[in-house]
């Protein structure tokens, strides 16, 4: 049985071990970053590898095939190399569209609880202190830089609701293919198809379960009785919020999958599985 | 379930201690807090432990079990003792302790009297006459028994000491109840952003956690109390509408040094 002094920052206060906790607070965080570290990986590889991101010209490289599906990976979304018409191939548009669903997936509510307690141990769980002796340093949370950047959430939402625009288009061309002649053609359905269907409707879950988009669309209000709108809209971000967390995995989960199907089917590796009707 | 259980309490003071170990008979449906009872009945009347109403309503019997903050009163020893039928029960970190399970948690009560009651217009005719949709927010926020479990497990508070710059999730409760309570005239965003130190917290939602009252202390306390300092204080677009539209009937803000 272990006995304690008192703690001396603060006179008379009980003492603060590490932690008294015995279940495995631990596996939380070490998940959350091992999972966050691979993705983090994966997405950086494939943003230098500025290639293999969409699926048109399948048709090009494959003779034989009969119709090419219309597949974008999310990671080159907005597709800026075919609106803006004099973009340097050599450069990765990716390295410059990642960084708005960066800001947007930083300055979350939900994942600044995985982060704090994953990476920065801030704590690391619940009644488990932290590690590195913060007694000495002056705690200012999101006050000061570089976390007070959180506070402009709601900026890198407006952002992000331009991304969400072009997954539903993406969704929507994914229901097209390329044929032999060239021409683009509607009746298309593939397992690339599905998989975006999957990516456009979670990342929307995400996006619009929001805490900044909860607190923009009727939270800010004190009167909902004077605005039944923004009551019956703050009430659907409210039941949609409840599961932000579990969206936010599930989207990020998504992206990527979408991401790998398209790299799969436009490297040749695997041919999409399809039908046209 | 085990006839017999080991309870290890934290004994000391201010100046220090150290666990003692009692071995106490158990009977269905038995919580800590009969456990610490039987020890001061039948073997230690000295444990010294703060109870009242063992409900869960009355929020004294705050201890740590086994290392998480839970209500003593509220915590079947079944869910705690594991194989070898040990339950260690300490008492709340963040405060000065007093003796055994009891802290001086009278930071709280100086606390609440830095923030303004609940402020409405003479015009406005008693009784309040309020639409349930207006209210129905703010009555979550009413559910709070003070147990102090939230103010005990926030970081900022138990491992930053920052009772200097921060509130804590109970005043935040607190704060949100009134400031979106629809007759309250006072805007409240000026003392949230300084002296109540919203921005110290980063939404590690432990304090939700643990709530024994369940309330959703970050998502529907917190947050929103950050989202309204970010329309005053981060929000350029905002004060720019501001500027050309006024304050829309925005309640006028006080300065934080008329709070009793």
């Amino acid at each position: 049985m272990s006995s304690y002094t008192a703690q001396s920052r603060e006179p008379g206060r009980a003492p603060l071990p590490m932690t008294d906790r015995q279940d495995r607070w631990w596996v939380q965080p070490v998940l959350i970053v091992a999972t966050l570290v691979l993705f983090g990986i994966y997405a950086g590889f494939r943003a230098f590898e500025n290639n293999f991101y969409e699926t048109r010209q399948l048709i090009e490289s494959q003779p034989g095939l009969q119709a090419a599906p219309l597949y974008l990976s999310p990671f080159y979304s907005p597709p800026l190399h075919h609106l803006i018409a004099s973009w340097p191939a050599a450069l990765s548009p990716a390295l410059f569209l990642v960084i708005f669903p960066l800001s947007f997936r930083g300055t979350c509510y939900y994942c600044r609880k995985a982060y704090y307690r994953a990476f920065f141990w801030d704590p690391p769980a619940c009644a488990v202190a932290e590690i590195r002796d913060r007694a000495r340093m002056k705690y200012s949370g999101e006050t000061t830089l570089p976390f007070v950047v959180n506070n402009f959430h709601r900026y890198a939402l407006y952002l992000i609701l331009v991304y969400v625009v072009f997954h539903w288009y993406h969704l929507y061309e994914a229901f097209h293919y390329v044929d032999a002649a060239g021409s683009v053609k509607l009746g298309y359905f593939g397992l690339g198809t599905l998989i975006f269907g999957l990516d456009a409707v979670l990342l929307s879950l995400y996006v619009f379960s929001c805490h900044s988009w909860r607190h923009l669309i009727g939270g800010g209000a004190n009167n909902f009785s004077r605005s039944p709108i923004r009551l019956k809209l703050w009430q659907i971000v409210t039941t949609l919020n409840k599961r932000h967390g579990l969206y936010f995995w599930l989207s990020l989960a998504t992206v990527g999958l979408a991401d790998i199907y398209v790299r799969l089917v436009a490297s040749g590796i695997i041919p999409d599985l399809a039908v046209r009707l | 379930m085990l006839e017999t259980i080991t309870v290890r309490v934290f004994r000391g003071d201010a100046n220090g201690g150290e666990e003692k170990e009692y071995r106490v008979k158990t009977f269905p449906g038995m919580v800590v807090l009969d456990a610490i009872h039987q020890i001061q009945a039948e073997q230690d009347s000295t444990v010294a432990c703060r109870w009242n109403c063992k409900a869960a309503k009355c929020g004294s019997c705050s201890a740590e079990i086994n290392g998480k903050p839970r209500l003593m009163c509220k915590s079947r020893i079944e869910d705690y003792y594991g194989e070898d039928g040990i339950i260690r029960v300490h008492p709340l970190k963040t405060f000065p302790l007093i003796k055994d399970l009891v802290t001086d948690v009278s930071w709280n009560y100086k606390t609440a009297e830095k923030i303004a009651p609940l402020s409405v217009s003479s015009g406005v005719p008693r009784p309040f006459r309020m639409q349930q949709v207006d209210v129905e927010r703010v009555q979550e926020f009413r559910k709070c028994i003070e147990c102090f479990l939230c103010q005990n497990v926030c970081h900022i508070l138990r491992d930053h000491n920052r009772k200097d710059g921060y509130f804590g999730p109970r005043f935040m409760v607190k704060l949100a109840s009134l400031d979106m309570h629809p007759l309250d005239e006072i805007d409240r965003r000026a003392q949230l952003h300084s002296e109540a130190g919203v921005g110290y917290c980063n939404i590690t939602k432990c304090c939700e956690e643990l709530c024994p009252e369940h309330i959703h202390i970050t998502d529907n306390a917190i947050i929103p109390l950050k989202e309204r300092v970010a329309d005053e204080y981060y929000d350029p677009l905002k004060k720019v509408i501001r500027l050309i539209f006024g304050r829309n009937g925005r309640k006028m803000p006080v300065s934080s040094s008329s709070k009793k």
